[in-house]
């Protein structure tokens, strides 16, 4: 993961937080209506993609745009977890159409927060930190094994 | 963590298989007199009726394990427990709550090569590249550690605290 700047101010500004906090999202993949990567790795083991619960995401670019100061996006979604969800090992759907990748989580780091990329855990960042990844198809996963929320949001630049 | 060396020799396919094949108590659900070191962690999300990790030990299994092969002293006082988290299973950050002894030393080994989505995270570190039959010592036993199973496969770690005062 490369780390490219920190945008605390401009999550301080958005309440991404408080958005999640206020607002229903969509149980993936338990409510997703459409068959995704994560799915699929799902499917090959005892994981449950009809019951899983596995993170609440928040795509709703309608009603709460974002747009990071000097950084070009084309779309973004946020993730928030409760103790105990997890993500398999997995890569996004959209791999095969995506530029750029980036990560930005939107709390200072908890131990037990754990966002995995190749073999590297994430540590020790601060709110509002922005990372590219590497290779946008990378497999990653995400979990929270914390006893706190975890709230991070992904943002992509098409090709 | 410190790695004290490779001992998957001294490690009975007979007992992998038996983990592998058999069920065991499922932590914390079926496991009353369990408690977790955090006892916040109801209050923080977490469900204790859930299940976190399938525990083996002497109290569960025929598997015997008489001596520790990385020492040479047999006055060791140990007890063990093997962790086995099928793929979702997520086991919560805590310090573990087995102090049975005045001085403590605590040891992990895995019991398989490492694997992408195999999840054991010791304070910060997420160990990995390691193989089965590797023995790594606590730095610190009152560490933070904790655990999940992202992964396709089972996860099988098998955990020492003894009496030794290091």
């Amino acid at each position: 993961m490369i780390y490219l700047g920190n945008y605390g101010d401009w999550v301080d500004d958005n309440k991404l937080i408080e958005y999640m906090d206020t607002h229903e999202g969509v149980m993936s993949p338990r409510d997703q209506n459409h068959e995704n990567d994560v799915k699929n790795v799902l499917h090959e083991t005892s994981w449950n993609s009809y019951t899983s619960e596995c993170t609440i995401q928040y795509n709703d670019t309608e009603y709460l745009p974002l747009e990071l100061p000097d950084v070009k996006t084309d779309y973004y979604w946020l993730n928030k977890m409760l103790p105990g969800m997890c993500m398999p090992w997995h890569r996004d759907s959209n791999s095969d159409t995506v530029k750029v990748r980036y990560w930005m989580p939107l709390q200072d780091y908890e131990p037990g927060h754990i966002f995995i990329c190749k073999h590297e855990l994430m540590v020790n960042y601060k709110k509002g930190d922005l990372f590219k990844h590497e290779d946008p198809s990378q497999y990653h996963l995400a979990g929270n094994l914390g006893w706190i929320n975890r709230y991070t949001l992904n943002l992509v630049e098409f090709k | 963590m410190i790695l004290i060396g490779n001992y998957n020799s001294w490690i009975k396919q007979e007992w992998v298989d038996y983990l592998t094949n058999n069920d065991g108590l499922h932590i914390p659900r079926d496991f009353p007199p369990y408690k977790l070191e955090n006892s916040a962690l109801p209050e923080t999300g977490w469900d204790l009726k859930s299940v976190y990790s399938i525990l083996y030990s002497t109290d569960n299994t025929d598997i015997v394990i008489d001596h520790l092969p990385w020492t040479n002293s047999s006055d060791i006082k140990f007890y063990w427990w093997v962790n086995k988290l099928i793929p979702s299973m997520v086991y919560p950050k805590i310090r573990d709550s087995t102090y049975l002894y005045d001085t403590c030393c605590r040891y992990w080994i895995p019991l398989q090569d490492y694997e992408q989505g195999h999840i054991f995270v010791y304070e910060d570190t997420l160990m990995t590249g390691y193989k089965r039959g590797d023995v790594y010592m606590y730095t610190d036993p009152t560490a933070y550690v904790y655990a999940a199973n992202a992964g396709r496969n089972m996860l099988l770690h098998l955990n020492f605290t003894t009496n030794e005062n290091k």
